[in-house]
């Protein structure tokens, strides 16, 4: 038997390009089809959003009652003037969707937002103290987690009135137990590694453990929650706005559109297809980017 | 001529299970440790996994705190003072630099840490710190901005060699530095330690349990076995000539490089006890081939021989015929409970 030979430089043989953890995700990322195409697809809804009054052919809340249930254009009767049609009231649904989707990204991303920090604060603090704190985080979880979800947003909804801001609130501060969950597991893994130790050696706070040594290494977890929190919150406030206790009309929401349709549905059916087609459309894309970003991001070996 | 760092009758007792009706169980990791540890000398501290060792470090480190007994640094308690100035003469080395790396800082990042914390610098004296630090230790200075996910074991030992240097401390606590390591990287890593060592006039407290790593850098070495030291001595003598049987037995049980040597017999009698319900008197002597009547009652008291200090009944003179209880209690070694 004879030794494998070692270069005889081994130290220096590592010595790769300084890739930071982000490029390498982002090359990874590169070769993978659902995380793109999700990618694009969102893309696609964020900037129509961003930039409504520019690509909308027409004014949402404008109703020409001349032109009212006119089929897509792929239909027979369409018109190129009302792409996708138009609803009972004569309004263009190609811009209500586009001015929906400000709505609907609002609301997914506010409410995503808010739940993923109360759910970061309260996992992080459970899985790092432990003992009593982590307790009562438990606790906290599992209260949650009995609690219908859908039946509080809308009692409390039809408390305090159904705006777009106490929807994104109210969802925010109800979908954070998922965050809390993976960020309490998460934590205490990584409490026990030695640059925890360090650190407490070295004299710092629990607050600059956590934010600074803990923190970075739950953003990928959070990230892909986050993702998943968001699809949930944008189907929540489309079920609050069908409901009629989300979104008020006139605005414009996919939720609130599939609502308004629903009585011609059997002799109109694109009046809800074409919403129903958007939220399936946005809520997949965006699971395909859950999934994508958990794939490139594996938690061992990449850092 | 008093210690740099001098641990008296330390104890750390762990509670542990215990439900609603049941008591705890009360671990013993630390069970009246003593010792002196001199400026600018290496002593280590050697035994089995379980025996305390780690225990013992995180004591000297200030993050666990003593049952009862004190650890003393310069002659101040430890424990009294404020985490942040011990940590500036007293910093550790940890075993898997893996482990003791975060991944998502950068090299410079991670050797500033200590430095950030304390918040007394501003960042130009950090950034000419860390550099200095990075030449100091043999990093080159373009691996700065690299993660230590993309460098090789030994550099990353480099790196946590750095963050523990960065502060100016007098003391390092080395807990198992280079048993994670290609054995190739092991020799840089302790010659590393040993230049810093007389550069920076440092002293290491320094956990193993390969004894040849032990040779190669202590002067004096510290032999435990459950929460106790048995045996403590200038390495030379402790690895040439060991005293007490543990000792004799764990040299045995070293592996030899000599490729057609067989491997060593098993040394001892059974297995590691329970440390939550340690063995009466001698914690050993269920294990130890040389065990007297009185090993099995009395807990040995510690007794000077050469240059060593060891604990065993062989030597205290307990073990012979004849000996009335009168002469155990005289010297203090009384079971406790």
């Amino acid at each position: 038997m004879t030794m494998p030979e070692r270069p005889p430089s081994s130290e220096d043989m590592a010595e790769i390009m300084p890739l930071s953890p982000a490029r390498q995700a982002l090359l990874q990322a590169r070769g993978h089809v659902g995380l793109l195409v999700g990618l694009f697809v969102l893309l696609v809804v964020m900037v129509s959003a961003i930039f409504a009054p520019i690509v909308a052919p027409h004014d949402p809340y404008v109703q020409e009652i001349a032109t009212k249930l006119s089929p897509p254009v792929w239909q027979e009767g369409g018109d190129w003037a009302h792409i996708l049609g138009t609803d009972g009231l004569g309004r263009d649904i190609l811009s209500r969707l586009i001015y929906g989707a400000r709505v609907t990204l609002i609301a997914g991303v506010g409410a995503a937002i808010i739940s993923g920090i109360i759910g970061t604060i309260i996992g992080m603090c459970g899985g790092y103290f432990g003992g009593r704190v982590d307790d009562f985080v438990v606790f906290l979880i599992n209260v949650k987690l009995a609690m219908p979800g859908i039946l509080i947003a809308l009692s409390l909804v039809s408390i305090f009135g159904g705006s777009l801001v106490t929807i994104t609130l109210i969802l925010g501060l109800l979908f954070w137990d998922r965050f809390a969950v993976v960020a309490r597991t998460t934590t205490q893994q990584l409490s026990k590694r030695d640059f925890i130790t360090a650190a407490e050696v070295a004299g710092a706070s629990s607050r600059w453990i956590l934010m600074r040594e803990m923190l970075p290494n739950l953003m990928n977890q959070i990230i892909v929650v986050a993702s998943l929190e968001m699809a949930l919150a944008i189907l929540v406030e489309a079920t609050l706005s069908f409901l009629g206790l989300g979104i008020q009309p006139p605005t414009p929401s996919w939720g609130l559109m599939i609502s308004e349709g629903r009585t011609l549905m059997f002799a109109k059916p694109y009046l809800i297809m074409i919403p129903g087609i958007a939220i399936f459309a946005l809520v997949v894309a965006i699971n395909l980017i859950g999934d994508g970003l958990r794939d490139i991001t594996s938690p061992e070996g990449k850092g | 001529m008093s210690g740099l760092l001098e641990i008296r009758n330390l104890r750390v007792h762990f509670p542990i299970g215990g439900g609603l009706f049941s008591k705890p169980k009360l671990l013993r990791a630390l069970n009246g440790i003593s010792l002196d540890v001199q400026e600018g000398e290496v002593l280590s501290i050697v035994g089995e996994s379980g025996c305390g060792k780690s225990t013992l470090a995180n004591a000297i480190l200030g993050i666990q705190k003593p049952t009862s007994g004190k650890v003393l640094f310069e002659g101040k308690e430890i424990h009294h003072q404020r985490r942040r100035d011990i940590a500036e003469r007293i910093q550790p080395i940890f075993q898997d630099p893996q482990s003791a790396l975060n991944p998502r800082k950068t090299v410079k990042d991670l050797i500033a840490m200590p430095l950030r914390v304390r918040g007394a610098h501003s960042a130009k004296e950090i950034g000419r710190t860390v550099d200095e630090i990075m030449e100091l230790v043999g990093l080159p200075q373009r691996l700065g901005h690299s993660y230590p996910t993309a460098l090789s074991g030994g550099q990353r030992q480099r790196i946590a060699i750095g963050r523990a240097l960065v502060t100016r401390p007098k003391l390092i606590v080395c807990d198992e530095p280079t048993s994670a390591l290609d054995v190739s990287i092991q020799a840089q890593i302790l010659n590393l330690l040993a230049d810093l060592r007389a550069e920076l006039n440092l002293t290491y407290v320094f956990i193993s349990h390969d004894l040849s790593v032990v040779r190669h850098i202590s002067d004096r070495v510290a032999v435990i076995y459950l929460g106790r030291i048995v045996e403590l001595g200038p390495a030379d003598d402790l690895l040439d000539d060991p005293l007490h049987p543990y000792t004799r037995k764990l040299r045995s049980a070293h592996l030899s490089t000599a490729p057609h040597q067989e491997l060593p017999k098993p040394v001892f009698k059974g297995g590691f006890p329970d440390p939550t319900n340690p063995p009466l008197g001698c914690h050993f002597h269920p294990r130890c081939f040389d065990a007297l009547e009185v090993c099995e009652t009395h807990v040995p008291g510690s007794v000077r021989r050469g240059r060593s200090d060891v604990a065993c009944h062989l030597y205290t003179g307990l073990g012979t015929p004849g000996d009335d209880m009168t002469e155990i209690r005289r010297t203090g070694s009384t079971e406790e409970e």
